[in-house]
């Protein structure tokens, strides 16, 4: 357990000096909607602007000569990427469930009238995905490419949804379509599905690795 | 007895460089010199040790293990020094020894603490306010706090001043007193070698040009000098490589051939002097063809 455990806590120590800077996006997650009026696309502005902190350790490593630190420990490999990908998602969840349990208080709090506040939890679910989306797609293309030369990674599954509104509205997919396809409890086991596929492609990339 | 590392026939290819056929062995309780000039391929060889590069051929064991099977099995009991810290700038030195704790199972947090109070290393500074000597000093008291049984250390006297200089070389003698540990000592203060090492491994443009005993390496070579007037053809085709001054020449030969010139003047070579002509004589050689 420690194999993995260890890698997390690595992952937090690279991350610790930047704990301000969490906390301002947690802060602007919270902000936008309340400003928006809208409690709906809370959870995704949460999800995105928490996902910007993916590239974090590897710019930090990347800066500071970590892989050479990363060379000389007596660790596999495969529970280094096992243990960032943890690090990860235990940070979103950690801020995702910050945002979906005080953002109804602070609209309430603020007496702000609020929009789609009857699909939060689904939006929740879906933001969720959106984010299980963006990592699997990323985090392989950082441990291939780079923090920075990586970055392009992020657009594929952008692209893939703007794709996916393209078809709907060009096949004039009806509402009860869309809610099939956009279905929380089929699309977050696909999610987790696809971080699993991405978190396997990263340890081969690792293993193959020269640094 | 089994060697701390063994390197058979181990080779590298890139595009632009190759490292062939190197194989050389280090005994326990003996510390080793790595040398040869800039981009001879010593980091690529310590990297492929450490398993941080893929060999493309041959084979490494360290304690008796292969470096790729047994890879944690050896990175547990191998202290690496490398010619600038591997630490994230932020920490500070008491955060380094926390981390440091997080990898390696054997990691003893008195001796580590003990050896920040030796090296005067501040606690609660960051690594990026240290001077690269106190960096360096960090990077040992790592090596040094889970009972590595081996060190590594890729050029860690650049930019020491002669004080640092002087404690770690003591520092590496007294490591290896037990008989059990021993040093790869990787560096281009040939001097510190003269001291202390015991056996040397020169590497060259990716080949090996010696291993073996410190002793019988400079003793393979002598330091001629002579006037131009002694700089025949013959001498000149014997020499690995030479210099010529106003008043005369100097050059390296081979011991063994110093005996056909009893009119030049032959001295000791140092390891400096060694590595400087065979350096030159390499490029003689290439320029000639």
């Amino acid at each position: 357990m420690k194999a993995i455990i260890n890698p997390v806590k690595y992952n937090l120590f690279l991350v610790k000096p930047y704990w301000k800077q969490y906390l301002l996006l947690v802060g602007f997650a919270l902000g936008f909607p309340l400003l928006m009026k809208d409690l709906g696309v809370a959870p995704f502005y949460s999800a995105f602007l928490i996902f910007m902190t993916v590239s974090y350790t590897f710019s930090i490593e990347e800066k500071n000569n970590g892989m050479r630190f990363i060379g000389m420990v007596p660790f596999k490999r495969s529970q280094l990427v096992i243990g960032r990908y943890l690090m990860n998602l235990m940070l979103f969840l950690i801020f995702w469930l910050i945002v979906m349990l005080i953002e109804p208080i602070l609209f309430d709090l603020l007496n702000v009238t609020a929009k789609n506040h009857e699909n939060f939890w689904q939006s929740g679910l879906l933001a969720l995905v959106y984010y299980l989306i963006l990592a699997s797609f990323s985090l392989p293309g950082f441990y291939k490419y780079g923090a920075i030369k990586g970055r392009w990674m992020i657009y594929i599954p952008l692209v893939l949804i703007v794709l996916l509104v393209f078809i709907a509205q060009f096949f004039n997919w009806d509402s009860a379509k869309l809610e099939a396809l956009l279905n929380p409890m089929v699309l977050l086991p696909a999610g987790v599905l696809l971080l699993i596929l991405s978190l396997l492609v990263s340890i081969r990339i690792m293993d193959q690795k020269e640094f | 007895m089994t060697d701390a590392i063994v390197l058979s026939n181990v080779s590298k290819s890139y595009l632009d460089f190759s490292l062939s056929d190197i194989s050389f062995s280090l005994p326990k309780g003996y510390i080793m010199g790595f040398i040869g000039p800039n981009g001879a391929g010593k980091t690529t060889t310590i990297k492929l040790i450490l398993n941080m590069i893929k060999r493309s051929g041959g084979r490494i064991n360290v304690f008796g293990l292969d470096n790729q099977k047994d890879e944690t099995e050896i990175k547990l009991h191998t202290g690496v020094v490398f010619d600038s810290h591997y630490f994230f700038e932020e920490w500070t030195v008491k955060e380094v020894g926390q981390v440091m704790a997080l990898f390696f199972s054997n990691w003893q947090p008195a001796l580590f603490e003990r050896q920040v109070q030796q090296h005067q290393l501040p606690l609660n500074k960051k690594v990026s306010q240290l001077s690269k000597g106190m960096q360096l000093k960090l990077m040992l008291a790592c090596a040094l706090s889970h009972d590595a049984r081996l060190l590594i250390l890729d050029e860690p006297t650049s930019g020491l001043d002669p004080v640092a200089r002087e404690e770690l070389l003591e520092l590496l003698t007294n490591f290896i007193q037990d008989g059990e540990r021993s040093v790869l000592f990787s560096t281009h203060i040939t001097s510190d070698l003269e001291r202390i090492a015991d056996f040397i491994t020169f590497i060259h443009e990716g080949r090996l040009i010696y291993t073996g005993t410190k002793d019988d390496f400079v003793s393979a070579f002598r330091l001629v000098k002579g006037g131009l007037e002694d700089l025949s053809p013959e001498v000149k085709r014997d020499l690995i490589s030479f210099r010529t001054h106003s008043s005369g020449f100097e050059g390296l030969i081979h011991a063994e051939k110093i005996g056909l010139y009893p009119n030049l003047f032959a001295e000791d070579a140092t390891i400096d002097n060694i590595i400087v002509y065979t350096y030159k004589g390499s490029k003689t050689h290439e320029s000639n063809h």
